[in-house]
């Protein structure tokens, strides 16, 4: 059994080393710019010291799940791990205070034979099913309803974990859900193709997680999003198992319930395989990056590449908070960066006309493809930028970008002994609101900040993440240090919610790829209406009667079962 | 509160008189937005960029596919909108015309009392967040004091929305222009060009704050000295900027400027009575000269509590109501048009609130009252006393302060030295028996087919009645309850007789009608905690009938306007008729009445009653509008009058004309 619960532990140490240059300057940034203070750290209690409340038993089902041979566990740290995602509040409460409720029971099923039998038990003995992949939701979406009254049992993926076959005249590939991203990925480079899938939890996320949350990957210009992926997928529900006869590019077949399994959040049953499409390895991989005098610029440049459809495998804008942030970080110490900025205002000013260090923005980019077709797209996309007076800024600095919003995902345990609490969310939104939504959201969390006392500055900073035809997604990550603050998970909150509001009233979505789960829960109403959520609630009654699949995501599992 | 106002005459005169006062050097403030840069366009920079602005592109597109042109030549139009539309604002120049201006209000007003520190915090709101000023609109000072005011208070002047007659002098216009009045029509019709033109001017001022706007939320200077209804058009415009996310928020500062005497006073009184308005020209204006030597007393600037539209809309109109459509294709359905009304409601309800009730005013109803009671039309100074004592009285008992300044008997006799153009007492004050007399003002009788007599004696009636009407705000809520108090008993029908007046007399006395329930249900309580009258059970007993029926003669008169106008609609025949045609048939009837019964005053004559009458009607069905007339509609007038003479007997008390 250690080999599963390994996998599980939260991401921390090992990711510092991967960005390990980047590290030793995040500390400086934090006490110039969010008041982080070495005399003023919070440290987390143990993990080992965070209260688990103790398991409900239903011993009949315990019973049942030995006597077909499945593997449990009841044991409190398994038990822990499993109750919670990767937002700001699941690590307040492993750090400094503990989970209403944790899963009672895991069990880890290896083929989908065990799911269906682990299902059916469940269905028999009244027991909740919550999946789990990787853990990484961001959206509270593993986390269990603190008022459920029957046993929970976490359904652990972690081994099914196997790729059932490649199939290489078809370029698809078929896996288990459990398998983690890397790992998929892995395998499929040795045989010379990629997946294209690479969410920024690639490492920990897993294919059934994915699908089951419509996960967007960085490069998705050039492969595409996991719903453009997904060919096939296996779907144990309730009732059975569902599952397409044929393995086609595409059908007509009335409404797809593909689409219905595709951000599913667990509510309805469990994916146990899937399909997905695989391509050759790039040629070539080269990364770049271009400067802006300011988001506008930025964004009409953006605004041009959709329309003309050459955007590179991977497209992103980040404002200038993030561009300042990265480059200070980078250099070794800041009387550099200040240097680089008073080099910058002499030598560039006739060149870069209209540059100022607090306005101006970066782009990074990835080019995947043969050799002179990355030339090619180069080219295009440059000739375009300097039509909207952008200034190519050098392939290191592209890579640089990546890797650091890469190491800022994993760097928030660091931030935290500092007091420093901070999440991102994410949303799309049709390109003509797109600076509209981007500046009023930024003000609102600036002005809540100011609101509630946030004393030591903010972490206030938006990147465009992706391009689409009609619109783009936007990527906020925001931070403020919790000293003076009497409850900062409050404000925090307040903040956050504050921040969806406004993002919807600016004509952004509830979420471009995270979910719902039950963070965003609020907003679903408003933004698919009545009439769509008795239709989504009817599906699950239909398919879960008994509302096994309890984890309360997305809406709430309709109360009358017949 | 008045120790929060400062004497601005005082103030320049502290800061070495006029001349100096423009000269001093000031810092105004620029308004950066959260993630905007502080934009530093010039007039012409303004100019290029509506013209070149998506909306503008998208209506000249529009223009030419539908009138078969060039875009170029819609272009050319467009510039030409733009250039009579736009303001050159200019600090040199205002420097300039600005001494002219403070040397004037500070030679013919006694005091200008301000509450400064309201307006000098406004800077640091503007530093991130555009400001809209909304004044009420009683005289062209208005806009030039606001200037002069918010200079000296270094606040940025601001973008002046003004109506285009101000343009009919061109060397006023270009003035008025470079101290940044931008000039409106008032009919804009389907022009698509300067809707679109005008739209974005607007916006884009408020969007890139510019500088601050200032608007008159009733359209055009109120003749009558009562508030006029909201226009809502524009203010829709001023907050879609908001609504559509383009902004963050922006603050609304409501303004009440309160004069003890109007400049245009006169002239406006002559232009109710039907005569070709004088035009505004630089001549006129160097007439005004005489105007130096006169004095207006005193005025009161209030700057209100600034109003947030994040906070005060965030809960009424959701802006994700409007995000499914594309920024370029914006529209708003009636529910939220509705909140956009409310919320000009809400200005004008605090233009009230910052409008104080004098006993001038009050005064001048009491002469209304008296003057339509006597044979004569003879006011004694004794009567006069007495009933304007009483009603200061009564209105203290209903809650609504009268301002006092000093004490009523030095209020009145500065008024009356104030007003002595329009208005005498004949001998001592201090005689009861001293008759109070209106002088008769020279009328021009080439110009009206009025005789002079009759109208000589309306001008200074109309005057009085305007200066009375400045308490109507307070006072019509009273009056209107009172006339409904007379026919009726039950409370529900008591409330529904309320309701129906509230409507037929909204021309006459702005309110929000969403807000009549909570307004009726504050009136019974005030009149019953007053004495005035007594619930039991379902009805409603009046303790005192004779200050109910005083009051109800305050608005009683414009029913019977009314109802006059109804008649000679009904003697029409074909039944066709324009607006201009029924009021001076309405004139002549009234003028007909008053020869017959004294107690109809000649002030009903005004065109602006009795186009109230018309529009009312028009909204009731009586009428109805066709493209170069109204055709009327007998039997909806008939209902209607049978309505209305529950409430007021018909005129000339029995015998019918
Ligand atoms: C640092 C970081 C970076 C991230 N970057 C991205 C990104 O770039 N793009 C992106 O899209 N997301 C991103 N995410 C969010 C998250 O990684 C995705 O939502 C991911 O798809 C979740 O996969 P998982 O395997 O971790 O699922 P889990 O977190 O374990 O579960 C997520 C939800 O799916 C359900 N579920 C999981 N597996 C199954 C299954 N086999 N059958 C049925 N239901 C199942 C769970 O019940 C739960 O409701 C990021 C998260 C973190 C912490």
């Amino acid at each position: 059994m250690a080999n599963p619960i390994q996998q599980h532990n939260v991401p921390t140490s090992y990711r510092y080393e991967i960005c390990g240059s980047t590290m030793s300057h995040i500390r400086p940034w934090l006490e110039k710019n969010l008041g982080g203070d070495v005399n003023w750290k919070v440290p987390g209690q143990n993990r080992a010291d965070c209260k688990v409340p103790t398991a409900l038993v239903n011993q009949p089902f315990i019973d049942a799940l030995r006597a077909v041979g499945l593997s449990y566990s009841n044991a409190p740290d398994h038990r822990l791990v499993r109750a919670h995602g990767q937002t700001m509040h699941d690590m307040m409460m492993l750090r400094y205070g503990s989970f209403k409720r944790v899963p009672d029971l895991v069990v880890w099923p290896r083929s989908e034979h065990d799911v269906t039998r682990i299902v059916d038990l469940a269905n028999a003995h009244d027991v909740v099913i919550i999946p789990i992949g990787g853990g990484t939701s961001v959206s509270h979406g593993v986390e269990c309803p603190a008022d459920e009254p029957r046993v929970i049992c976490s359904l652990d993926m972690a081994l099914m974990d196997k790729i059932v076959w490649i199939d290489r005249a078809n370029l698809l590939c078929r896996a288990e859900a459990g398998i983690v991203g890397s790992v998929l990925e892995k395998a499929l480079n040795d045989e010379g193709y990629t997946c294209g899938h690479e969410p920024d939890s690639i490492e920990f996320s897993t294919l059934g997680g994915w699908v089951s949350t419509r996960a967007s990957g960085m490069k998705k210009n050039k492969y595409g999003n996991i719903e453009d992926l997904l060919v096939h997928v296996n779907f144990v529900t309730s009732r059975g198992l569902i599952q397409k006869q044929c393995q086609v590019p595409r059908i007509s077949c009335g409404p797809d319930l593909h689409q219905v399994i595709l951000g599913s959040e667990g509510t309805m049953g469990v994916i146990t395989e899937v399909t997905i499409k695989i391509f050759p390895l790039p040629e070539v991989k080269r990364y770049g990056s271009l400067v802006f005098p300011d988001i506008d610029h930025g964004v009409s440049f953006f605004r041009e590449v959709a329309a003309k459809r050459c955007q590179p495998a991977s497209l992103r804008l980040v404002d200038n908070q993030q561009f300042v942030m990265g480059q200070s970080m980078k250099l070794d110490d800041q009387s550099i960066w200040e240097k680089f900025k008073s080099s910058l205002s002499k030598v560039y000013l006739t060149s870069w006309k209209g540059f100022k260090i607090d306005e101006m923005v970066a782009v990074t980019c990835v080019f995947e493809g043969a050799a002179d077709e990355v030339d090619f797209q180069e080219r295009t996309l440059y000739e375009i930028a300097g039509r909207h007076k952008g200034i190519v800024g050098g392939e290191a600095n592209g890579r640089y970008g990546y890797r650091l919003t890469f190491a800022i995902a994993y760097l928030r345990d660091l931030a935290m002994d500092f007091g420093v609490l901070g999440e991102s969310f994410e949303t799309s939104v049709p390109w003509d609101k797109v600076l509209n939504l981007c500046r009023n959201v930024k003000n609102l969390i600036a002005k809540e900040g100011a609101k509630h006392g946030v004393q030591f500055g903010m972490l206030n900073s938006c990147r465009v993440t992706q391009v689409y035809d009609s619109g783009a997604a936007v990527y906020f990550y925001f931070g403020f240090n919790s000293r003076g603050l009497k409850d900062p998970m409050h404000v925090y909150e307040a903040i956050e919610s504050a921040a969806r509001d406004e993002i919807i009233a600016c004509g952004g979505s509830i979420s471009h790829h995270h979910g719902i789960g039950k963070l965003r829960k609020a907003w679903v109403d408003t933004t698919v209406g009545p009439i769509a959520i008795s239709v989504m609630g009817a599906i699950k009654n239909e398919l879960d009667p008994k509302n096994i699949f309890a984890n309360n995501n997305i809406i709430d599992a309709p109360s009358s079962k017949l | 509160m008045d120790t929060d106002y400062v004497d601005f005459i005082k103030e320049i005169n502290k800061q070495g008189g006029p001349f100096q006062f423009v000269r001093n050097a000031r810092e105004f403030p620029t308004c950066s937005q959260f993630g905007r840069k502080a934009t530093n366009r010039s007039p012409k920079d303004i100019i290029e960029s509506v013209l070149n602005s998506d909306k503008v592109m998208e209506a000249v597109r529009q223009y030419a596919a539908q009138n078969n042109v060039s875009v170029a030549e819609g272009q050319k139009q467009c510039r030409n909108i733009m250039e009579q539309m736009a303001h050159d604002f200019t600090l040199s120049n205002v420097r300039i015309f600005g001494y002219i201006i403070t040397k004037v209000i500070t030679t013919v007003f006694d005091e200008i009392l301000v509450n400064a520190k309201q307006l000098r915090a406004l800077r640091e709101t503007f530093k991130d967040t555009p400001v809209i000023f909304i004044p009420t609109h009683r005289t062209y000072i208005d806009f030039l004091l606001l200037s002069v005011l918010c200079f000296d208070q270094e606040m940025t002047l601001p973008a002046i929305a003004a109506a285009m007659d101000f343009m009919n002098s061109k060397m006023i216009g270009e003035i008025l222009r470079q101290c940044g009045a931008f000039f409106i029509r008032r009919a804009v019709g389907d022009d698509i060009l300067y809707w679109a033109i005008f739209t974005e001017y607007v916006q884009t001022h408020i969007v890139e704050g510019d500088r601050p706007v200032e608007f008159f939320i009733e359209g055009t200077r109120s003749r009558t000295n009562k508030s006029l209804p909201p226009k809502y058009g524009l203010l829709q415009i001023l907050l879609e900027p908001y609504l559509r996310g383009n902004i963050y928020d922006m603050v609304v500062v409501p303004v009440a400027m309160n004069y003890d005497k109007i400049l245009e006073e006169q002239l406006y009184a002559y232009e109710l009575l039907g005569f070709p308005k004088p035009k505004e020209s630089t001549s006129g204006l160097l007439k005004a000269r005489s105007i130096l030597d006169k004095s207006f007393g005193r005025v009161q600037v209030t700057f209100g509590k600034p109003i947030s539209i994040r906070e005060h809309l965030g809960v009424s109109i959701k802006r994700a109501t409007f995000v499914c459509q594309p920024d370029s294709q914006w529209k708003m359905s009636e529910v939220e048009k509705r909140h956009i009304r409310a919320f000009g409601h809400h200005i004008i309800k605090n233009h009230y609130e910052m409008s104080s009730v004098s006993v001038w005013s009050i005064a001048c109803s009491s002469i209304i009252l008296l003057t339509s009671d006597a044979k004569d039309n003879t006011v004694k100074c004794g009567d006069f006393l007495k009933l304007t004592h009483n009603l200061i009285d009564l209105l203290r008992s209903l809650e609504i302060q009268v301002h006092i300044r000093k004490t009523v008997a030095q209020d009145l006799e500065r008024a009356f030295k104030l007003h002595s153009d329009f208005i005498t007492i004949e001998g001592d004050a201090k005689d009861p028996n001293s008759i109070i007399r209106l002088t008769e003002l020279k009328v021009d009788g080439k110009k009206t087919k009025i005789s002079k007599d009759i109208l000589s004696q309306a001008v200074s009636l109309i005057i009085l009645t305007n200066h009375a009407n400045s308490s109507m705000h307070v006072l019509s809520t009273p009056s209107i309850f009172s006339l409904a108090l007379l026919s009726s008993s039950s409370i529900d029908k008591l409330k529904e007789c309320y309701k129906w007046l509230r409507t037929v007399l909204y021309s006459e006395f702005v309110h929000d009608p969403l807000d009549v329930d909570n307004e009726f249900d504050r009136i019974v309580q005030s009149f019953t905690l007053a004495g005035l009258i007594e619930s039991k059970e379902e009805s409603v007993i009046v303790k005192d009938i004779n200050y109910i029926e005083i009051l109800s003669r305050l608005t009683k008169p414009y029913l019977l306007i009314l109802s006059v106008m109804i008649d000679v609609l009904m003697d029409v025949s074909p039944l066709h008729i324009t607006m201009s045609e029924a009021t001076s048939l309405a004139q002549n009837r009234l003028i007909q009445l008053h020869d017959r019964d004294s107690s109809v005053l000649l002030s009903s004559l005004s065109a602006d009653i009795l186009k109230n009458a018309f529009t009312t009607l028009d909204q009731r069905g009586g009428l109805q509008k066709l493209a170069r007339n109204y055709s009327i509609h007998p039997e909806q007038l008939n209902n209607f009058k049978k309505q209305l003479t529950t409430y007021v007997e018909l005129p000339g008390r029995s015998s019918k004309i």
